[in-house]
């Protein structure tokens, strides 16, 4: 389950801006995914581009050298609402679940 | 060279000049990543599989720039990481798996076919021989690949680690299981199908066949197939000479076999000058 969220998340970020590995890794770093590596992101990246969710094309950086930019796709988008619906739910039910415990 | 391959060439390049930027464990960190994905298999998609190697590579150096070791940014147990990558390329479309495969059986056929050539009398193709053949190369390309992919994250206690003897041996056995292979295929398989070309048709084959696989390794650069040019040219001349019946009154009938051997020895000599010479180019750039 937790890899699915993180596969939303990164789905989220991409919908947001254009990014690449490094940045989307720092991305999720800072708001607290603090153990994500690179070696968890490149298969989801890949994964999510097979599925035809995310596009990678390559371009200058500013940096220097071409590189690879991920941005979301429309059926990323479709699957992105898909995400949210789904977390919501899980949300509600852990939320539910823990209201009770907290009465008994 | 068709676009892609253009564009492969061009990010293995660019790879190899970024990958200067990366210092010492981050550098050998990088090496072992790459060997290990361009060995994962021949059959996945090498446009991918490259670019993937290129990207990692910049973000390697930005995580570098930031104070980040490879490890740290890419995680520890890379052999377990770079098998998810793994598992995510692309494959191969039919065609580049076509032209993967005809590679090393067109090789493994050559060799076979200028063995049938250097002897005398009509050209004999036996066609079970060529079939073995084929089936030979791709397992050992296989087999080659399987093997390097293995070495690559072996433990600190593996004997092949520790040992270079126990490499050594393994290597030797190994590839003298294959020679004994080559050997019992190019012998003993039966005859029962065989195609029978005579002079001159068999001195025009192995002309055409020439200038085709001239204007193959010049037209695409393959370069690492230059240093056996040699051989096989040699072979193929002395191949023609012993079938041209003015040049064997000239040479002599019995100093014919003298003329293959000292072709192959030359031959077998430029080749190994030209591939050391072609390795301390490589290594130099």
């Amino acid at each position: 389950m937790l890899k699915g969220v993180l596969e939303g998340c990164v789905l989220q970020i991409v919908a947001q801006h254009e990014t690449y590995g490094y940045q989307l890794v720092q991305e999720l770093r800072a708001v607290g995914f603090t153990d994500v590596i690179g070696g968890t992101i490149y298969p989801i990246l890949q994964k999510l581009e097979k599925k035809a969710l995310i596009i990678g094309r390559m371009k200058p950086s500013p940096e220097g050298p071409s590189r690879k930019y991920f941005s979301i796709t429309p059926d990323g988008k479709v699957e992105l609402t898909a995400f949210l619906q789904d977390w919501q739910e899980i949300n509600n039910s852990v939320k539910r679940i823990f209201k009770l415990g907290g009465k008994e | 060279m068709n676009k892609k391959d253009t564009r492969m060439e061009k990010l293995r390049d660019e790879t190899n000049e970024l990958k200067k930027q990366l210092e010492g464990s981050n550098a050998k960190f990088f090496d072992d990543l790459r060997s290990y994905l361009l060995t994962s298999g021949i059959f996945y998609d090498e446009e991918d599989v490259t670019e993937q190697i290129y990207n990692v590579c910049l973000d390697l150096i930005e995580a570098q720039e930031n104070g980040q070791t490879a490890e740290e940014y890419f995680g520890k147990d890379s052999r377990k990481l770079a098998n998810s990558m793994i598992k995510n390329f692309k494959k191969a479309g039919f065609k580049e798996m076509v032209d993967i495969t005809l590679i090393p059986i067109g090789i493994f056929w050559l060799i076979t076919f200028l063995s049938d050539f250097a002897h005398p009398g009509a050209l004999k193709i036996n066609v079970i021989e060529y079939l073995l053949m084929a089936g030979l190369s791709i397992a050992l390309t296989c087999i080659i690949f399987s093997l390097v992919h293995k070495s690559i994250y072996l433990s600190e206690n593996n004997i092949l680690r520790k040992s270079k003897v126990v490499g050594y041996i393994v290597g030797t056995v190994f590839f003298a299981s294959f020679v004994l292979l080559f050997l019992a295929i190019s012998s003993w398989t039966p005859d029962f199908l065989t195609i029978k070309i005579v002079y001159p048709y068999d001195t025009i084959l192995i002309l055409a066949l020439a200038v085709i696989f001239t204007f193959w390794i010049v037209s695409s650069k393959q370069i690492y197939l230059y240093p056996i040019t040699p051989f096989i040219f040699l072979i193929a001349l002395v191949g023609i000479i012993q079938r041209i019946p003015v040049m064997v009154d000239i040479i002599g009938a019995g100093n014919i076999k003298y003329l293959s051997v000292g072709a192959a020895v030359i031959g077998f000599l430029a080749n190994i000058v030209w591939s050391r010479i072609q390795v301390k180019k490589i290594a130099k750039d």
